[in-house]
Order: C-alpha cells, then sequence, then structure tokens
C-alpha cells in the first residue's frame, strides 16, 4: 500500500476521532447524511432540494441577471412603442382633420422613415455648407409632401405638422434602435449588449417622454420651452414695423435706453426655427454700425440646476446641429464683433414640452439681463443686434 | 412571445415559492428540534431557514415583484395669461387651440378692448 494512501486513511480516522469529541456536531452531521436516529426523512429531501438550488444560483445566477435585464428592457420597449404608436395616431388625426386624402396613413409611415445622410467629415473642409445643402433639401422636400397631403395648409400650420412628424420620426427612431438592441441581446443572450440597453434605457425612456410632450405642444401649437429665447426677442420687437429678412426669419429695429436695437426671430407662431446664422451675417454684413451682438437662447441644465436660472456669458448661444452657430462665429469674427450670450436653462423635457411657468419666469429675467447688458456694454447711440434663437411655436411678434 | 415570457415567470416564481416554503420549513424543524432539546441542529436549521428565507425573498423583490420604476404620465395644464394694454388688467384661463403669445387675446372685461397674450405656460410636472 502506498504511504500516501495510508496517510490520508490516518487524516480520515484522526477527522472521525475529531468529531466524536464533538457529541453535538456529530449529531448534526448525521442528520445532514440522513443518518439520524430518528429516520429524519423530510429533513433529507428539503436539505437535498436546498442544495440544489443553491448549486443552481451559482451555475445559473449570471443567466438569471440577464433574463431580468432582458425583462427590463422589454418592458421600456413596449412603453416605447406605445408611445411612438400615439403619437402616430396624433399625426394621422391632425392631418385628417385637414385632408381626407386616402391612403394617408401608409403616407404618414413613409414620412415618418424619412431619413438624413450626414455628409462625410474625411475631408472636413466646407463641410457645413454640405450640412446646410443636404438638410434644406430635406425640409424643403418634406414642405413639399405635407403640401401635397394637405393641399392648401398655411404657413404656421404647415410649421407646426412639419415639427409634429419631425417629433414622431425621433420617437420611431428611438423606438426602432431599442427594438434592435433587444432583440440583438435575447438572440445573442450577450451580457454586454443586454447590459447596455439596459444602462441607458431610463435616459431614453425620458427622452421618449418628452418627444411625446412635443407631439402634443406641436398639435396644439402650444409654446415649448426651446421658444425661451424667441421669447425674450418677440418682447422686444412687439408693436414695431418687421421684415423678413431670411427663410422664417423676421427683424425689426427699436430703441432702447438711447440705443438702436436691431432684434432678430424666427417667425412665429408656426413652429419655426428660421436662419438666424444668415439673418446675422446679413445684417452685419449690410451695415457696418453693429457694435455688439446678443443671443439669447434655451440651454440644457446640468441636474440640480434650476429651471429657468438665467446665466450669462460670451459667444454663440445657438444649438443645433452648427451650422447657424458656425455662420455667427464666422461673421462675428470678420467684423469683430463681440458676441454676448445669455442662457435661459432647462432640461432636454422642458426643452420640447410646453413652457414651464418657471421658464416663462426666466424670460422675464432674461429681458432684464438684456437691457442690463446694452446698458453697461454699449454707449448711447450704439446699434446693437439681438437674436432670440429657438423654436417660435405659439410665439408671435 | 408573451406565453413564452410567462412561462418562464411561472417558473422562476414557482422555484422562488418552492424555496420559501422549504426555508419556512427549515424554520419550523429549527424550533421542534429546540424543544427536543437539540440545540445545535436547532442552530443549524435556524441558519438554513433564515438563508433561504433571505436568498428567496431577495430574488422574488428583484424579479417578480420588480417593476422599472417610471414616473406617472406626467399630468399638467398648460394656461394663457393676457393683458390689457389700456387697463393693465391681467386674465388667466386655460389655453384654448390657436391662441399664441403676443397674438389677440379676449376682450378686456372692464374696459372691452382687445387684450394681448401675454404668455402660454404649463403648470405641474
Ligand atoms: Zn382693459
Amino acid at each position: 500500500m502506498p504511504a500516501t494512501v495510508l496517510f490520508s486513511e490516518d487524516l480520515y480516522l484522526e477527522g472521525l476521532h475529531m468529531f466524536s469529541l464533538e457529541p453535538g456536531l456529530g449529531v448534526t452531521l448525521q442528520q445532514v447524511s440522513g443518518a439520524g436516529t430518528q429516520g429524519d426523512i423530510l429533513g433529507l429531501v428539503f436539505q437535498a432540494i436546498f442544495i440544489a438550488l443553491f448549486l443552481f444560483s451559482i451555475l445559473y445566477g449570471q443567466k438569471f441577471q440577464i433574463w431580468v435585464m432582458l425583462r427590463n428592457v422589454e418592458i421600456g420597449l413596449h412603453k416605447i412603442k406605445r408611445m411612438r404608436d400615439e403619437a402616430r395616431q396624433t399625426i394621422i388625426e391632425t392631418i385628417k382633420v385637414l385632408s381626407n386624402k386616402p391612403g394617408l396613413e401608409a403616407e404618414v409611415d413613409r414620412l415618418l422613415e424619412y431619413f438624413w445622410i450626414e455628409p462625410t467629415s474625411l475631408d472636413p473642409f466646407g463641410i457645413v455648407g454640405k450640412i446646410e445643402h443636404i438638410l434644406d433639401t430635406r425640409e424643403e422636400r418634406l414642405r413639399w409632401e405635407i403640401k401635397s397631403l394637405v393641399p392648401g395648409v398655411d404657413d404656421a400650420r404647415l410649421r407646426n405638422l412639419e415639427g409634429l412628424l419631425e417629433a414622431g420620426s425621433s420617437l420611431d427612431r428611438i423606438y426602432r434602435v431599442i427594438r434592435h438592441y433587444y432583440l440583438l441581446g435575447k438572440k445573442t443572450m450577450s451580457l454586454f449588449v443586454i447590459y447596455q440597453a439596459d444602462a441607458i434605457l431610463p435616459m431614453v425612456l425620458q427622452e421618449a417622454k418628452a418627444l411625446s410632450a412635443a407631439v402634443k405642444a406641436f398639435r396644439d401649437g402650444q409654446p415649448i420651452g426651446d421658444g425661451a429665447g424667441s421669447l425674450v426677442a418677440a418682447r422686444f420687437m412687439y408693436g414695431a414695423e418687421k421684415r423678413v429678412i431670411a427663410e422664417d426669419t423676421v427683424m425689426a429695429e427699436v430703441e432702447v435706453d438711447n440705443r438702436r436695437l436691431i432684434v432678430v426671430k424666427a417667425l412665429g407662431p408656426g413652429g419655426n426655427v428660421g436662419k438666424p446664422g444668415e439673418a446675422v451675417e446679413k445684417i452685419l454684413g449690410s451695415r457696418g454700425d453693429v457694435t455688439a451682438v446678443i443671443m439669447v437662447d434655451a440651454a440644457l441644465k446640468l441636474e440640480g440646476e434650476k429651471v429657468g436660472e438665467v446665466a450669462e456669458g460670451v459667444g454663440a448661444a445657438i444649438g443645433g446641429i452648427g451650422v447657424e452657430k458656425f455662420k455667427i462665429e464666422e461673421v462675428a469674427k470678420r467684423f469683430r464683433v463681440p458676441l454676448y450670450a445669455v442662457a435661459i436653462k432647462e432640461s432636454l423635457y422642458d426643452a420640447i414640452s410646453p413652457m414651464r411657468r418657471e421658464i416663462y419666469a426666466g424670460v422675464e429675467k432674461a429681458v432684464e439681463r438684456v437691457r442690463r447688458l446694452i446698458r453697461e456694454k454699449t454707449k448711447i447711440g450704439d446699434t446693437i443686434l439681438l437674436a432670440g434663437i429657438g423654436n417660435t411655436l405659439g410665439i408671435g411678434q | 412571445m408573451p406565453t413564452r415570457r410567462s412561462l418562464a415567470m411561472l417558473v422562476a416564481t414557482a422555484i422562488i415559492t418552492a424555496l420559501m416554503v422549504l426555508s419556512i420549513g427549515f424554520l419550523v424543524q429549527a424550533y421542534s428540534a429546540y424543544l427536543g432539546g437539540e440545540r445545535e441542529a436547532a442552530l443549524y436549521y435556524l441558519m438554513v431557514g433564515l438563508m433561504g428565507l433571505a436568498l428567496s425573498g431577495y430574488t422574488l423583490a428583484q424579479t417578480v415583484l420588480r417593476r422599472p420604476k417610471t414616473p406617472k404620465s406626467k399630468e399638467y395644464k398648460v394656461h394663457t395669461v393676457m393683458h390689457c394694454l389700456r387697463c393693465g388688467f391681467r386674465d388667466l384661463r386655460p389655453f384654448r387651440r390657436g391662441d399664441y403669445v403676443l397674438g389677440p387675446g379676449d376682450n378686456c372685461p372692464r374696459c372691452l378692448t382687445p387684450m394681448v397674450i401675454l404668455a402660454i405656460y404649463r403648470e405641474g410636472e
């Protein structure tokens, strides 16, 4: 007999000896192994099942976690789908009131899927112009489609329908992407795919909710939070003579504190953002007496910041893809005109849902801020350009 | 696939319930062992029972009872604020389609001139 076996046998015997020294523990072990003197079969069954479940949770614990996350994503996906379907229904009903064209639903579905392809940035020189060209084509095309669906639609309503379709198509895209990750995760059972979808879900749901609120706002023509900048400009413009300076963009000249103020905003009350870049370019280019440009816009707040807070700074306060921003920065640099920015803070949800009262209060504050800025940064007799940026849905001038 | 999902759900619920029943069984055994004077066995059963109960309770809370936290659909009311430029009267009423900021509002109840819409905003979340 090899020594090792002997050795282990010794250990085994010693072990038994040890157990016999502990009478209480010995009883427990006897029960665990089912050799209890009381014939405790029930206890044996209990323990066997218990151990099996314990092993199951160790071996399949991760699978179980994946399943839980997948289920979570599925619930979120259903919610997004419901929001998308509601938005689609709203769009169809809104157009149905104005038009009795047959095959309306198929047309709306086609427009919801309308996409645009960003130009390549491999050679970035001149990309802004390319983006603008593509977006202009897209807008033109979309308007043409809406006009053919609803012949004789007025301009304001056309813009609102455009906004409605855009919000609906964003919701549709969100739904498709989340569905993609859900199905991909289900197919591959890959922890990383499912984990990512589960991780971004709360933010995506928030955005989807904001978009469904936007759909309602565009249907009813209610001002949205993004219109805060436009509203500030509208306040300065009210009562003055306006003229169109660029597509969907109006300007007016008013007098504030003995200075000449040129005010620019998108043409309301349809859901327009206008072309403020082009307007600023034209105004600065055509008259050399502008000493400052003040831009007012809604800005995305950070969590923890108050809605409607007003902040001041320098630079081109304008969001979007960057075409208008680029133009304004270019022309300001060319004419060496300082750019002042006033921002009204709000969340993404606030920006595209009906304007909150707090944002309206922020608009009042921003009007005062602009007046102070004019008094402090310019001299009597100066000419100042004020651009109110944002979607002017439900805001006239 | 709603049927498959509910089946998986059923199996999970069954397993968790079985575990829970088992754990309670252990606790009962612990009690009877304690009465029978087998204190070590009682301790062992108590430990296993509590562990099983904790495990099943946690799993139940994590899966079956769990619903993603979503705030209720945000309810809000949109108001239109009108201002009389002649006498300074202000009025607030629910938004009506066709209202727009700086557009024409209702007639002023005091001097009967048309008021101007000063603001349209929502209240509530
Ligand atoms: Zn009055």
